[in-house]
Formats: C-alpha cells, sequence, structure tokens
C-alpha cells in the first residue's frame, strides 16, 4: 500500500475522531483559560497598588486592653503592693495625663487604656498593672526574645466623656497636667520604634537607659522634608519622656543623647528588693511643638515602653507601640 | 443543534442551507482546504465544491455528523484538486492521465484484493488510534487526515514544533509496530 492510498484510506476514519481532531484547530485563538489567571493577576496588582498607601497612612483603629509581650504569673501568698500614688508629670502643654494603677496579682501583664481628647485638650490614661511583692514569687517570664516581647497596638483614641465611663476603678490617681499648656493633636501617626532589648539589670545597674529609634523614613509620604522639618531629638522640648514606676511616680527621664534618627533615654527606677518583680512603663510624648498643620494627620505620637525589671535578675524589655 | 437545523434546511431544499453552513463551517473548511491545498483560491473553490455536493447529497444523505461529514467532502475534493494540479505540472497531465486509463483496465479481481487489504488496513488504524490519547488522536489525524503543518499544530496544540515532529515520530513508530503485529506489513 503506498501512502497516498493510506492517504486516501483515511478519508473513511470514524467521524468523531475527525471532529474532534478539527476541532482543535482555532485553540490558538486564545483561550480564555489562559487569560483568566493574566486578568486575576492583573486585577491582584490594581488591588494591591490601590490599598498599599491606603495601608501605609491608614489610621490605627482603637484597642481595648493594651497588650504585652511579657506576662508574668505569680503565685502570691503574701502581700501586695498596689501602687496609688502618681505625680503629675512636668510635660508643657494642656494636656491631662490620667494613670490608673490596677491590681493583677496573678497575671503580670501590663495593661494599658489611653483616651484622646476630644477638642484639644488631650486626656490621657495610662494604667499600669501593679506589681506584687512577695518573697515566694514564681515568675513565668516570656522569652526574653525581641520578636516576643515587641507589640505594637493601637493607642486608644476616645473623648473625655467616654474615658470616664471605663475609668472609674482605673483611675485611682488622676493627674491633671493641663495646666502645661501643652496639647497634642488627635490623630496619631504610626511610629516606628525598634528599640527591643533584654537588659541585664541588677539593682547596682540601675540606672539604665536605652534607646528608643524614630526612624523618620517611617514617616507618612505626607510628612515630607518641608512639612516635617528635621527633629533635633538632642532637645528637651521635643520629645518629653514620661515614665511611670511603682515607687517612684511620673516623671521625666532624662535625655541622654542621641541623633537625628533616634533618641536614647535614661530614667531611673528606684532599687527593687532582690527577688521582687517590679513594672513600670514609660511613655514618650511628642509634643505639639512638632505639629505641622498641614501634615493631615498630626503628629501626636506616642509610644510606650514597658519594662518589666526584677531586681537582682534579668530585665526584660518589652516595648508597646501604640499608633 | 446547528447541525440539525442545516440538515433540515437541506432536505426542506432551502438555501438558507447553504449561507448557514458557510455561516458556520466556513472558517473550518477554507482553513482545511487551505492546509491541503496551500492556495487560497483553490481552497474557495473546494469549499464551493463541496457545498454543492453536499446540496446533492442531503438528502437522501443524513449524516450524524454533520461537521465530520462537510470535512470528507471536503477532503475528498482537496485531495482531487491536489491530485490534478500535480498532474498538470507533470507533462501536462498526460502521463497520469495515461496512468489513470490504464488503471481503468485493470482486473477486478486485484481491486477486489486491495478493496479488501485495505479495508483491514483502515480497521487497524482506527483501532491503533483509538488506543491513543485524545491529544495524540487529535494530533496524528491532523497531520494525516487535514496534513496541517507543524507551525500550525504546534501553535493548536501549544507545543514547540521540535516537540510536534518528535511526537509524530514516536506515534508513526507504533503505528509501524501496531500494523507488524496485525501481518498487515
Amino acid at each position: 500500500m503506498t501512502p497516498e492510498e493510506l492517504i486516501g484510506l483515511m478519508n473513511e476514519l470514524p467521524d468523531d475522531m475527525i471532529d474532534s481532531a478539527n476541532r482543535t484547530r482555532f485553540r490558538r485563538r486564545g483561550s480564555i483559560w489562559y487569560l483568566i489567571p493574566a486578568a486575576a493577576a492583573c486585577l491582584l496588582v490594581g488591588i494591591a497598588a490601590m490599598l498599599y498607601p491606603k495601608l501605609q497612612t491608614q489610621k490605627p483603629a482603637a484597642v481595648g486592653p493594651a497588650e504585652t509581650g511579657i506576662s508574668v504569673s505569680a503565685e502570691t501568698t503574701g502581700s501586695e503592693t498596689s501602687a496609688a500614688d502618681s505625680t503629675s508629670a512636668p510635660v508643657s502643654g494642656t494636656q491631662q495625663t490620667e494613670t490608673a494603677v490596677s491590681d493583677e496579682p496573678s497575671h503580670r501583664t501590663g495593661t494599658q487604656s489611653d483616651t484622646r481628647p476630644s477638642s484639644g485638650t488631650q486626656h490621657t490614661t495610662a494604667s499600669v498593672s501593679s506589681m506584687t511583692t512577695d518573697s515566694t514569687v514564681h515568675c513565668t517570664e516570656a522569652t526574653p526574645q525581641s520578636t516576643q516581647d515587641t507589640k505594637i497596638t493601637s493607642l486608644t483614641s476616645q473623648s473625655t466623656s467616654q474615658s470616664t465611663a471605663s475609668s472609674a476603678n482605673e483611675t485611682e490617681s488622676k493627674t491633671d497636667a493641663s495646666d502645661e499648656g501643652m496639647t497634642f493633636t488627635e490623630e496619631p501617626v504610626p511610629f516606628r520604634i525598634l528599640s527591643q532589648k533584654t537588659v541585664e539589670a541588677s539593682e547596682e545597674s540601675l540606672p539604665f537607659s536605652t534607646q528608643i529609634k524614630l526612624y523618620r523614613d517611617a514617616l507618612p509620604d505626607a510628612y515630607s522634608a518641608e512639612l516635617f522639618p528635621a527633629i533635633d531629638f538632642e532637645t528637651e522640648d521635643c520629645l518629653v519622656i514620661r515614665f511611670r514606676a511603682e515607687g517612684c511616680g511620673d516623671g521625666i527621664a532624662e535625655p541622654s543623647g542621641g541623633s537625628g534618627m533616634f533618641y536614647s533615654i535614661t530614667v531611673t527606677p528606684p532599687a527593687a528588693p532582690e527577688g521582687t518583680v517590679q513594672e513600670f512603663a514609660i511613655a514618650a510624648v511628642v509634643p505639639k511643638a512638632l505639629y505641622s498643620p498641614a501634615a493631615p494627620d498630626g503628629l501626636n505620637r506616642w509610644l510606650r515602653l514597658e519594662r518589666t525589671v526584677r531586681a537582682g535578675a534579668e530585665m526584660q524589655c518589652t516595648m508597646i507601640r501604640y499608633e | 443543534m446547528k447541525d440539525k437545523r442545516i440538515l433540515l434546511m437541506l432536505h426542506n431544499r432551502d438555501e438558507q442551507a447553504l449561507r448557514a453552513i458557510i455561516a458556520e463551517y466556513g472558517a473550518l473548511c477554507r482553513s482545511a482546504a487551505l492546509d491541503i491545498l496551500r492556495d487560497e483560491q483553490d481552497a474557495e473553490e473546494c469549499f464551493s465544491d463541496a457545498l454543492l455536493t453536499v446540496w446533492n447529497a442531503v438528502p437522501p444523505a443524513c449524516p450524524e455528523n454533520f461537521r465530520a461529514y462537510l470535512l470528507k467532502i471536503l477532503r475528498n475534493h482537496a485531495l482531487d484538486r491536489y491530485k490534478a494540479r500535480q498532474r498538470g505540472k507533470r507533462g501536462n497531465g498526460q502521463y497520469p492521465a495515461a496512468l489513470d486509463e490504464l488503471a481503468e483496465i485493470l482486473p477486478a479481481q486485484q481491486n477486489t484484493e486491495a478493496a479488501v487489504e485495505q479495508r483491514e488496513m483502515l480497521c487497524a488504524v482506527t483501532e491503533f488510534l483509538r488506543t491513543l490519547p485524545q491529544k495524540q488522536r487529535d494530533l496524528f489525524v491532523r497531520r494525516y487526515w487535514s496534513f496541517s503543518s507543524f507551525a500550525e499544530l504546534a501553535a493548536d496544540f501549544h507545543m514547540t514544533e521540535n516537540n510536534v515532529k518528535v511526537t509524530l515520530t514516536r506515534l508513526r513508530q507504533r503505528l509501524t509496530e501496531h500494523l507488524k503485529k496485525e501481518e498487515l506489513l
């Protein structure tokens, strides 16, 4: 049989084979199944490009109870010490600072609820868990790794009237610093803090210092060089560091240097007895002096540095960022 | 559904049937004819011949698969036209014409034996194609039934030309083995 004959013979092939084979003839004309993944990918890229700038400048949502990176469980068999005293910090500006101290004997979690002002005047409520002092304290501390200790939350902003309801039990002590003449803007701004470290501390090592890094490149695009001039963090009135520590009250940490990119603070908590657990919180506030009206979100930035200090033992540093 | 409508119109001798065939299968038939003839004018004329054949054949014919039926008619016309063209190129058509004249007087016995052999061969080829996966079978039929080029096959089957060639080579080898097994080679 010649090939020609075979070719002629193949004309008698079953219809379904011929039909099926010839249906493949125009496959090259763009199958939709190839277009769907491409269209989906383009759509995703478009959505991401659209949402990314918004996420960058998104205002943080209010957060209820504060989070801490350190959870200290303690069995208390003895007395509990509840800090009730708080002194107003000499912060300039019309700022009301409410510092509430609550007892949490079983779980040593630094809780914080902050309130923001309703009209120009800000009320700041910082509740710091109290210390439990006992000679038979069993501490279950979080792993002293920086990544585990850092928690990022949002600064709760609410009006003064709203804060009064929830702060009935919290405000054991209130300090009104409205006469300081400093106001803060309502809108918090993302604040990148990378100061995270575990410091070996003992009674002898106090006071200690830590470094708060304020990365300017983390600022929203709106804060360009024109709107947000260089900050001299070495100037005290540019960055107010407030801290509250058990037994020493509120105060302003001494700026101990830094550059335009970061700022170092030194705090001096009271020396705690051996084997005790002591907590205190440090809040850094950028005053209105840095506020640029042209900036849409203002520059009210809070950061809170919490440390759990167990004198004579290692000291863990937990940073909580409030946006 | 469309095929049934076309067949109904053909049975009713409605000339709209031809327009419907052109609309539905025009591109396919032109493309198939062009694969064989490689000339657009010839392909168009071949398609017209196929339409006339269909018009004359239906009725009484009533094909179950109208698309395949139409393609077979088209292929026959295209091959006839191709052979005629080849004959014209060779000695002005006298030599093949003489062969054809001699073929008419060949003994009928021989033609009968050849017909039986061809029938067996067709069955073997069909059986072989049934064993192939759909894609390979379509590839084989497109190449040796529709005479599509490697480039066209590569485009239609989303393969490289080299891949098409290799696949067809292997298919031919398997067909040879199958025909030997059937004692047809």
